[in-house]
């Protein structure tokens, strides 16, 4: 896949969020046509950098940070590297320990995976203003396939909507909407909702293209498992739209 | 943002809707679709009733000046063709054209049908009796909207204008090395049919299999954003039957090079290209334009395509013209059995 054409895909997921120029957006993602269309639109884009683990893979060491941040308003922000759109990301190695700045409007990741699941992205959600929405990519632990496909793939953390959902209302976020990422959270170019069957019936009904003779084989089963609710299983990236109520900040 | 046009359509353009006799029954959802192909995107949105597995409209939203003059484009014809009641099935109506903030979002209904493209590429519909229909129904499709559209007659292409075209590939892609004795047959196949008049009527312009749906019903066409009118009745049979020799599933799952895929469509014989061959001569016979001038024509449309100014505005990655031009080459260098009869 082309890079420029997967950048381009992640772009329109900015289409499922209600921004409004001048709003401040924090972005987890290295597509840059992402952050340059959001910049062209008249946002303040905040780069979110992806966390750090150490050796073991296990544990996050350090959480760079965006230029809201007190530490990135020092000498530092004047050497960070320009990035696409004018927005710039610093870089730190230092433990992120003081209390989060709640500063964000709006959060699009368009593509999550980390081992430290929970604890990262609580501390992300954290700045998330009372009323502001999220736009969260994770890779389905329940897509059949994972079970039917001998690829496996690498660097990527998988998890289930569920446990996504519960964490999202554990912190103070309650799931709007839900799409299922066709073909992959990097290029999701047809997004599909999932809150019912129908549309991801007629997504193997009428759109679906197989890439291989078993895709095409299976096509009738993916439909048919649609039919009966069971959509979320055919789809290995979700969309989750999410928004934290306009009424608190900390409810969890 | 979705969410907000969904809404908009549950309440603010609700009354328009009901006009045109479309159901709307909320909560709606909205199906995503894009086009991979382009840098320069717009989003489609298929918008589906509860609990109905066909959307009931499409929402076609551009949010650049350059994709705004298309959309309009597309919705102007698209009023214009939908009072011929011929055509008005086969169409998306349009329903409305609205500025929301910064974009503007056209909401046509939306057409039954899968694509002939995803059909041949789930290998359906390539059974000779299944192409003979498909073709039937494309040729029948342009030929009504000729007939709607017809505004009058040009001279047909002479010696000169050849020359010209010829001349402009060799600016574009240097000195290039024709098979002998094949440009005096050009222009010598073009002073022989000087006399005749070509027809100017309406071109989709981008009627390849991707846009036609086919359902039980009829054909369905969709994405009329390079409709021009008038323009030369040639483009959009050459432009399907072209892509389609492509995009055929000549080796089943295997993947065709696009140049071996060209060539199995109209050099080499088989039942597909012998076909492909037929369907010409019958689209241009009605209009008494001979096998010979129909090779010309043909010509003349890989050379436009081959041009870098022949697809404006094109907006996929990488521009495609260049391919074009390989298959230019690879048509002028081939012995075709498409073409013995024409000569």
């Amino acid at each position: 896949m082309n890079a420029i054409v997967s950048g381009y895909s992640q772009a329109d997921l900015r289409f499922f969020l209600p921004l409004m120029p001048g709003q401040r957006v924090g972005v987890l993602s290295e597509s840059k046509p992402l952050v340059a269309t959001l910049t062209a639109d008249g946002l303040d884009v905040a780069l979110i950098a992806p966390p750090a683990t150490n050796d073991s893979g296990s544990r996050v060491v350090g959480i760079l940070r965006d230029r809201s941040d007190d530490f990135s308003r020092s000498a530092k922000r004047a050497t960070a590297p320009a990035l696409a759109g004018g927005a710039r990301e610093v870089a730190t190695t230092k433990p992120f320990r003081e209390a989060p700045i709640v500063d964000l409007d709006h959060l699009i990741i368009p593509e999550y995976s980390s081992d430290c699941y929970d604890f990262y992205l609580s501390r992300i959600l954290q700045r998330l203003k009372p009323g502001g929405w999220l736009l969260l990519g994770i890779h389905n632990f329940e897509a059949l396939y994972h079970f039917l496909s001998k690829k496996r793939p690498v660097g990527q953390s998988h998890i289930s909507l569920r446990k996504s959902s519960a964490l999202l209302y554990r912190n103070g976020l309650g799931v709007v909407r839900c799409f299922g990422a066709y073909d992959e959270l990097e290029h999701p170019e047809i997004l599909v909702p999932l809150d019912t069957g129908e549309a991801a019936y007629f997504f193997f009904r009428n759109i679906f293209v197989p890439p291989t003779r078993f895709a095409a084989w299976t096509r009738p089963a993916a439909a048919l498992l649609a039919s009966i609710g069971l959509q979320r299983l055919l789809f290995r990236g979700l969309v989750i739209i999410a928004q934290r109520p306009s009424g608190g900040n900390d409810d969890h | 943002m979705i969410t907000e046009l969904l809404a908009k359509v549950e309440n603010e353009w609700l009354d328009d809707l009901i006009q045109a006799r479309i159901r709307i029954r909320p909560p709606l959802y909205g199906l995503k679709i894009g086009d991979l192909s382009s840098m320069n995107r717009k989003i489609n949105l298929l918008v589906f009733n509860h609990r109905e597995k066909q959307p009931a409209l499409i929402l076609r939203i551009a949010h650049t000046e350059e994709q705004k003059a298309f959309l309009k484009n597309e919705y102007a014809a698209l009023s214009d063709l939908a009072k011929h009641a011929a055509l008005s099935n086969a169409i998306p109506l349009p329903l409305g054209l609205h500025e929301h903030r910064n974009l503007l979002v056209a909401v046509e209904k939306s057409l039954a049908g899968v694509s002939l493209f995803a059909l041949l590429l789930r290998k359906k519909h390539t059974s000779p009796s299944w192409v003979q229909r498909d073709f039937r129904q494309a040729c029948d499709f342009l030929c009504e909207l000729e007939r709607t559209t017809l505004v009058g007659s040009l001279p047909f292409y002479d010696a000169a204008d050849m020359d010209c075209k010829l001349e402009q590939l060799d600016s574009s892609y240097g000195p290039i090395g024709w098979p002998r004795g094949y440009r005096e047959r050009i222009l010598g196949i073009a002073n022989e049919y000087k006399s005749l008049t070509l027809r100017q009527c309406g071109r989709h312009g981008d009627f390849w299999s991707g846009n036609l749906l086919m359902s039980p019903r009829g054909i369905g066409v969709i994405d009329w954003e390079g409709y021009a009118h008038p323009f030369g009745l040639f483009h959009d049979i050459f432009f399907f039957l072209t892509t389609y020799a492509l995009f055929y599933p000549w080796q089943g799952w295997n993947k065709c090079s696009t140049e071996s895929a060209f060539k199995l469509g109209f050099i080499e014989e088989n039942w597909l290209s012998e076909m492909i061959k037929d369907t010409l001569i019958l689209f241009f016979q009605r209009w008494e334009i001979p096998p010979r001038a129909i090779y010309l024509l043909l010509t003349l449309f890989l050379i436009e395509m081959s041009l870098p100014s022949a697809i404006e505005n094109d907006p996929r990655y990488p521009p495609q013209y260049a391919k074009w031009f390989g298959l230019f080459q690879t048509f002028i260098q081939g012995k075709s059995l498409l073409l013995a009869p024409f000569k």
